[in-house]
This record gives structure tokens, C-alpha cells and sequence, in this order.
């Protein structure tokens, strides 16, 4: 019988294994969202808690990855959503005054602070797309929605980041 | 909003917000099955009722203890 179909009749050597070839890849996926390391690996413990759980439910003819991506995604999403003010979904400031000094405070502040004004639908797409470079397919599989509608979101928040950006004159 | 400028934005946030570092550093296995044992030990909350509804029966309907000694 096959990996994934063992995994869903809920036999446990079955998610080890899978788990053990997945967790770097959520985990990655999860720090593009939070960018904080500590977070995303509670988050990919959760995740894979979760999918342990709901087993029964995964269809074996599709992507285990792309399952595991959007149940990571949905909890990340979450706790953006539960931690709004304590974690910025672009950078901290202090992170990047460590890791890359020579940048302007300012800019950096103008960064934030335009980032600040999306939705948090938005500035997951926006992140995504123009930080990290996910192409735009894999962002709609991992949020479950269609390639055109991360494209509408991505067009309003280039629009909202350059007009933030160019009043602060960036 | 061209694709220009879309582009423009783009190379300015990559140069100015430094890339995430996407290698985890510990095996999280442990994690995970700390947290499934954690779950299989609770309770769900339906049983909790349903061991309720059978202790309230047996307190305030004695008469169906015989009843249920029978049946076994």
C-alpha cells in the first residue's frame, strides 16, 4: 500500500515518515508568514498535529505538501490575525537593524509602516509575492484561492505600497 | 500600476527587508508526539456527558439497576 494511503487509514510509521519529509518545507512556509523562528515551530508542530488528527479526511490522490501548506498556512493566518499589534508580518525593525545595518532607519520605519496599512489578506499576498518571490500558484493552493485572486490582491497592494511609499517621499 | 511598477516595488522591499533564514535547526518529532500523547490522554468532552447522563440515571432512577444486571 502506498505512504499516503497508509497515512490515511491513520497508521503512525506512515505520518512519521511523512513528517519527517515535510517538516522543513512547513516550517520554511510557516516562517515566510511569521518570520519569528520560535512561532513557526509551534506552528508546525500544531500543523502536524492537526493533520494527524484529520487523516481520515485526506484524499491520498493529492499533494500531501500543498494539504500540509494550507493547514499551516490557515494557522499562521490565525495567529497573525490573534497577535496583529505584536507581530508584523513584513520585519521587525530591530531584526533588520541586525541583520542589515546599512539600511536607513527611515526606510526601514517606511517599510513597516506601508506594510502596516494592508489587511492582513493583503500583506500575506504582498509578503509572499514581492519578499519572498512564491509563485503566485503556490500562494493560491496554500490559501484556497484562485490564481486571479491573488493577482487582484497583489494589484491592490502594490497600489496601496507605492502611494504609502511615495508620500514618505521612498 | 504597470508591471513596472510592480517590479520597481518589488526590487526596492527585497534590497531593504533582509530574507528570512528557512532552515530549521532542531528535529521537531519530539514536539509532535508530545503534543499527540498530550491529546490522546483527554477526554472528549461527549463521553464526560455521556458518563453524566449515566451516573444521573442510576442516581435518580435506582429502580433500573436490576434492570440493567438482568440485561447483562
Amino acid at each position: 500500500m502506498e505512504l499516503l494511503e497508509r497515512f490515511a487509514l491513520g497508521e503512525r510509521e506512515a505520518f512519521e515518515t511523512l513528517f519527517r519529509e515535510y517538516q522543513r518545507e512547513v516550517f520554511g512556509w510557516c516562517m515566510r508568514i511569521v518570520r519569528d523562528r520560535g512561532v513557526a515551530e509551534d506552528l508546525t508542530v500544531e500543523a502536524f498535529w492537526k493533520m494527524h488528527r484529520a487523516h481520515a479526511r485526506f484524499d491520498p490522490k493529492r499533494s500531501f505538501g500543498a494539504w500540509a501548506r494550507r493547514i499551516a498556512t490557515n494557522l499562521a493566518l490565525d495567529h497573525l490575525r490573534k497577535n496583529r499589534r505584536e507581530t508584523p508580518l513584513v520585519v521587525e525593525v530591530a531584526d533588520l537593524a541586525r541583520e542589515n545595518p546599512g539600511v536607513q532607519r527611515e526606510t526601514r520605519e517606511q517599510i513597516a509602516a506601508a506594510f502596516g496599512e494592508l489587511s492582513l489578506k493583503l500583506r500575506l499576498v504582498a509578503t509572499l509575492s514581492l519578499i519572498e518571490e512564491v509563485p503566485h500558484r503556490d500562494i493560491a493552493e496554500a490559501l484556497g484561492i484562485s490564481e486571479a485572486t491573488v493577482r487582484v490582491r497583489l494589484f491592490r497592494a502594490t497600489r496601496i505600497l507605492r502611494n504609502q511609499l511615495k508620500q514618505v517621499g521612498a | 500600476m504597470s508591471e513596472k511598477d510592480e517590479l520597481e516595488l518589488r526590487k526596492y522591499l527585497q534590497a531593504n527587508v533582509p530574507a528570512v533564514d528557512l532552515d530549521l535547526r532542531r528535529d521537531l518529532w519530539a514536539d509532535v508526539t508530545r503534543l499527540l500523547e498530550k491529546n490522546d490522554k483527554r477526554v472528549p468532552w461527549f463521553d464526560w456527558i455521556l458518563l453524566g447522563a449515566a451516573a444521573g440515571c442510576l442516581a435518580f432512577l435506582p429502580q433500573i439497576v436490576p434492570m440493567l444486571l438482568y440485561h447483562l
